[in-house]
């Protein structure tokens, strides 16, 4: 009963959690709630026993995504603040951070202005910060919409939508469906003891090497479009506190990583999990200043990038010639051959995330490129 | 079935904020969140689906499959924030002053602004 009680309240809280995010006037505020949210995520998987994407949601969705999201926040506010301080031509004083927060979310979200949807919002003409702030934080160039008639289109599909979700959760009075046990039945063949990691790097192998390849695409999409130009953030220098503590806990981080990847033959754990752990310490480390962020310039930072990826292809090609198929691992080396594409992919899987925190390679900030100008070979600079 | 009636239920909910967020929103960054919690509402539902009973393990499919989809959701949001990231460049590097006069809402930089002042 206690529990079916507990149950409900996190499901509501998520739920309130979810509309706090995208309604919450503050976005800073939105972000920290969405960080909360992910961390209640990791308490609801656990409540639905799948351990695996507990640990992956915990590292990942609360941890790595609020990273990223916070660094996201606070380089659109450096830039936009120093956009408005230099370029402004009007007497306005440029507006601290917190002001600039809201000025940011002058344009309420639509679930907020719904019922005043169809005026028009009369503190958009005075606004210099306010306006600037959206212009620079909204889609530049997008038409605006009619209200009205995207509302109603909106409201349409949601309609669409929640019928369709009805259908979907009522199957759930079906729980004999699935593969459960066409799993649980080929575990022996599968070189490891835990059914979810049998599932990823055997059964459906496939999945998980095109994964890898969605990874690397991120990675060279994010650091394709040339180097970072915003200025660097107004600073406060890593404390001494925080530079010690980032020394003590990294190789810890780095000893947790190992164990989860280890523990992922036979228990909740593996190579995503132990991936995006990795991935932590190294933000923390980039962020603490102890280690400057990767260029991806020199050879020993693209290797572990790539070989993930390579590792994987090569082992799923390399089964080949001894008449297997793609991916089917002889038998008698699975469980050795299962275990060097989860190290290989823990590498691939930190670095990468890392890399997509640090978002592209960096510029001296006295170095600005020029509007329309193609970018320079050589613009690339440690910073 | 009792333990995850609720969490189905939340993930509709979730789902459906989702879109509604991704769709409506205005600020870049919460569009993104939105589209986050639209993948938590369907990741959600397929780990419901997945569940047994507290005595029977659940079935390991679609956990895989929802693995592998948090780590290609954070990647591309890490993707979404890394191009949201050079909007202000972009904009810099724009022509200073876009030909949206149409616009319904107030042009932020009217072209004559700096002269009247």
């Amino acid at each position: 009963m206690i529990l079916w009680l507990f149950d409900l309240l996190l499901a509501l809280t998520l739920v309130g959690l979810a509309w706090r995010v995208l309604a919450a006037p503050d976005l800073l505020q939105s972000v920290v709630l969405f960080i909360v949210f992910g961390l209640l995520m990791a308490v609801a998987w656990s409540r639905l026993q799948a351990f695996d994407i507990a640990l992956a949601e915990a590292a990942i969705g609360a941890g790595l995504t609020g990273a990223l999201l916070l660094n996201t926040l606070a380089r659109l506010e450096s830039s936009t603040g120093s956009t408005s301080s230099t370029s402004s031509t009007t007497s306005t004083p440029p507006a601290g951070p917190t002001s600039l927060n809201r000025a940011a979310e002058a344009t309420q979200p639509l679930p907020r202005s719904h019922g005043e949807a169809s005026e028009p919002a009369p503190n958009r003409e005075d606004g210099g910060e306010a306006s600037r702030e959206n212009r620079l934080v909204a889609i530049p160039g997008a038409k605006p919409r009619p209200r009205a008639a995207w509302l109603s289109l909106l409201g349409l599909l949601m309609m669409l939508s929640s019928i369709m979700l009805l259908g979907a959760v009522h199957q759930i009075t079906r729980p004999e469906e699935g593969l459960r046990e066409y799993v649980l039945e080929n575990m022996e063949a599968s070189g490891v003891a835990h059914p979810v990691t049998a599932v990823l790097l055997n059964f459906r192998a496939y999945d998980t090497l095109l994964e890898m390849g969605v990874l690397l695409v991120a990675v060279i999409g994010a650091w394709s479009l040339g180097p970072l130009t915003e200025s660097a953030l107004p600073g406060v220098p890593p404390g001494r506190l925080l530079v010690g503590l980032v020394r003590l806990l990294a190789p810890l981080i780095v000893l947790v990583s190992g164990y989860i990847l280890w523990a992922g033959t036979g228990q909740p754990g593996g190579a995503f999990q132990a991936g995006a752990v990795l991935s932590a310490a190294g933000v923390l480390l980039v962020v603490a200043g102890v280690v400057p962020p990767p260029t991806l310039q020199p050879v020993h930072q693209r290797v572990p990038l790539l070989i993930g990826l390579s590792f994987f292809l090569a082992v799923g090609l390399g089964v080949m010639p001894a008449g297997q198929n793609f991916l089917q691992y002889p038998p008698a080396a699975t469980s050795t051959l299962i275990l060097l594409i989860e190290t290989a992919l823990t590498l691939s899987i930190a670095l990468t995330l890392l890399s997509l925190f640090v978002g592209g390679p960096r510029q001296a900030a006295n170095e600005r490129v020029e509007p329309n100008e193609p970018y320079r070979e050589n613009g690339v600079e440690e910073s | 079935m009792s333990v995850p009636i609720a969490y189905a239920y939340a993930s509709m909910i979730l789902i459906l904020s989702g879109i509604w967020g991704a769709l409506g929103c205005e600020h870049i960054l919460r569009r993104i969140m939105a589209l986050n919690i639209l993948g938590s509402g369907v990741f959600l539902l397929l780990v419901v689906f997945a569940y047994r009973s507290p005595d029977i393990p659940p079935d390991p499919v679609p956990h895989a499959m929802v693995l592998t989809g948090i780590v290609v959701a954070v990647s591309a949001t890490a993707l979404g924030l890394s191009l949201a990231r050079r909007i202000p460049a972009t904009l810099d590097g724009a022509p200073p002053r876009l030909p949206d006069k149409d616009a319904s809402r107030a042009d932020p930089w009217p072209a004559g602004r700096d002269e009247e002042a």
